[in-house]
């Protein structure tokens, strides 16, 4: 195991294993995973494999029972509250299914998180919010509740909502679940402009492995394949496409025959 | 067959469903395609009459879908089975208590023999071993959860089956397998099927005929050979990608 850190490297996991409560298999187990400056990397592999697991983890909700993971250097296992808090203020996630607060209107959701974790005024926490709705397009809704939205654009005020307290580091969680073609590639448009403009390190959790392949040929961004609680594979979209390995071969073909069907009729 | 005629519906000044009509045959499969939020699941309501429509109606066999008629609803309801976007099984009971639910409280089978039989009869069916009944919903993978779901639909025997949504969510070996289930189901059982889906690459693999819905109106109505090669801007949108 590589215990050394790279500057570059935002975020670095080192040897995690998560169990929930007395499962016999732990869903993460020993995985290692760095996510460098600037990246964008998308998180692909069967349903129920642990891709939410692994996104609570490295955003410190959950707590890994070995090993440890590292934001900008700092390892959260060994943060006092304090400075754990400090350290994940930079870090952000956004949730499967939006997460937002119902009874809250649109600009109440963003304004939320100014007032608990912030010392702005209101006067700065309503430009703040303000200008983060703007740039996912939402100016205008302010007054709207989330159940008044589209699937699209409760997932844009939950990208939002994310971003409001200027991350440099972003988890979504299959931000594109549910939602058409056309306005899946309109949120992966946004959350690479995030990208792009607040140079945040990304990680996005999908099921939807063409989209994945669809960023990566644009050289935008690379795949990992997450499998039996470690990374089996990392790289680009024609690597994980020609991959020899059984396991990601049959994935990304949608194959009804080999090594993973056989461990879901065990 | 289902016959939908001139179907209008409106929520608060939004028209969502505009004079709309088609009919699927018997033993069809139909994808229902659009974007969020077009009134692709507000159709499927409508068949169920789970909606009531401004105008226009909706006719499953030879019945006319109307609300305030319980006993001709509850007729329609019987013909049709519903398969929710999640697999929404009961958490708390087994996999044969889940299947067997809908054939108790509807009083189908009350032989205990036979109710046994019809369960592992749909859950081979479905693709799934008769060793799982004993099992909880949160023991299974999402694939075989939604399996279990399309089991405990078909335990009914229903004519016409309606989907909605069905591979959201599930990755691509799952999606698979269940394109293939779908696919079998029409074909084994002669049974009229509706998808209302966006997944383009499902509709393209099992669909007999797609429908394409955009600003309340059909914009797209043929095979999906036809769908691949189509000027209509939506539907070279929806095969575009990234």
């Amino acid at each position: 195991m590589d215990t050394s850190i790279n500057e570059n490297e935002v975020v670095k996991a080192q040897g995690i294993t998560f169990r929930y409560g007395d499962a016999p298999q732990p869903v993460i187990d020993l995985l290692d995973l760095s996510l460098k400056r600037s990246e964008v990397l998308f998180l692909i592999g069967l349903s129920g494999m642990g891709k939410t697991t692994l996104l609570k983890i490295l955003a410190g909700l959950y707590s890994p029972q070995t090993g440890d993971v590292f934001i900008q250097g700092a390892p959260l296992a060994m943060l006092n509250s304090k400075d754990r808090r400090m350290i994940l203020r930079r870090v952000s996630m956004t949730f499967q299914r939006s997460g937002l607060f119902d009874s809250l209107t649109v600009l109440e959701n963003l304004l939320f998180p100014l007032k608990e974790l912030t010392l702005f005024s209101p006067e700065q926490s309503l430009k703040v919010a303000q200008k983060i709705l703007s740039q996912v397009e939402l100016r205008g809704s302010e007054s709207k509740f989330p159940f008044e939205m589209s699937g699209g654009m409760q997932k844009r005020l939950g990208i939002a909502r994310a971003l409001v307290l200027e991350p440099e580091v972003v988890f979504y969680d299959d931000p594109t679940a549910g939602l058409d073609p056309i306005t899946s590639k309109h949120i992966v448009e946004l959350i690479l402009k995030v990208h792009k403009e607040k140079e945040t390190a990304t990680l996005i959790a999908t099921s939807e492995l063409d989209l994945a392949l669809g960023v990566s040929r644009k050289n935008l961004a690379r795949i990992a394949f997450l499998h039996e609680g470690r990374i089996l594979q990392i790289g680009t979209a024609e690597e994980i496409l020609d991959s020899n390995n059984p396991v990601v071969f049959q994935f990304v073909r949608g194959l009804l025959k080999g090594p993973l069907t056989r461990l879901e009729s065990e | 067959m289902i016959v939908i005629e001139k179907l209008s519906k409106s929520f608060t000044n939004l028209k969502v469903l505009n004079e709309i009509s088609f009919s699927v045959p018997s033993g069809e499969c139909l994808f229902v395609l659009g974007k969020s939020g077009v009134g692709k699941s507000v159709l499927l309501k409508h068949i169920v009459g789970l909606e009531t429509p401004d105008s226009g109606s909706v006719i499953v066999g030879n019945k006319k879908v109307d609300v305030s008629d319980i006993v001709i609803l509850s007729q329609i309801r019987k013909q049709c089975g519903l398969v929710f976007q999640f697999p929404a099984l009961l958490d708390s009971v087994t996999v044969f208590e889940n299947i067997s639910f809908g054939l108790r409280a509807r009083g189908l089978l009350k032989n205990s023999k036979e109710i046994e039989i019809r369960v592992k009869e749909k859950l081979s069916l479905v693709g799934l071993d008769e060793s799982i009944v004993e099992k909880y919903p949160s023991q299974l993978s999402y694939g075989t959860q939604k399996r279990v779901s399309i089991a405990r639909t078909l335990a009914v025997e229903p004519e016409y089956l309606l989907f909605d949504e069905p591979t959201t969510g599930m990755d691509p070996i799952a999606t698979t397998g269940l394109n293939q289930l779908i696919k079998k189901l029409t074909a084994q059982l002669k049974i009229t099927t509706v998808v209302v889906s966006h997944d383009i690459k499902s509709a393209l693999a099992v669909a007999d005929r797609i429908i394409l819905l955009e600003n309340g109106k059909i914009v797209f109505d043929g095979t999906p050979e036809k769908f691949k090669s189509t000027t209509v801007k939506l539907a070279q949108e929806f095969q575009m990608g990234f």
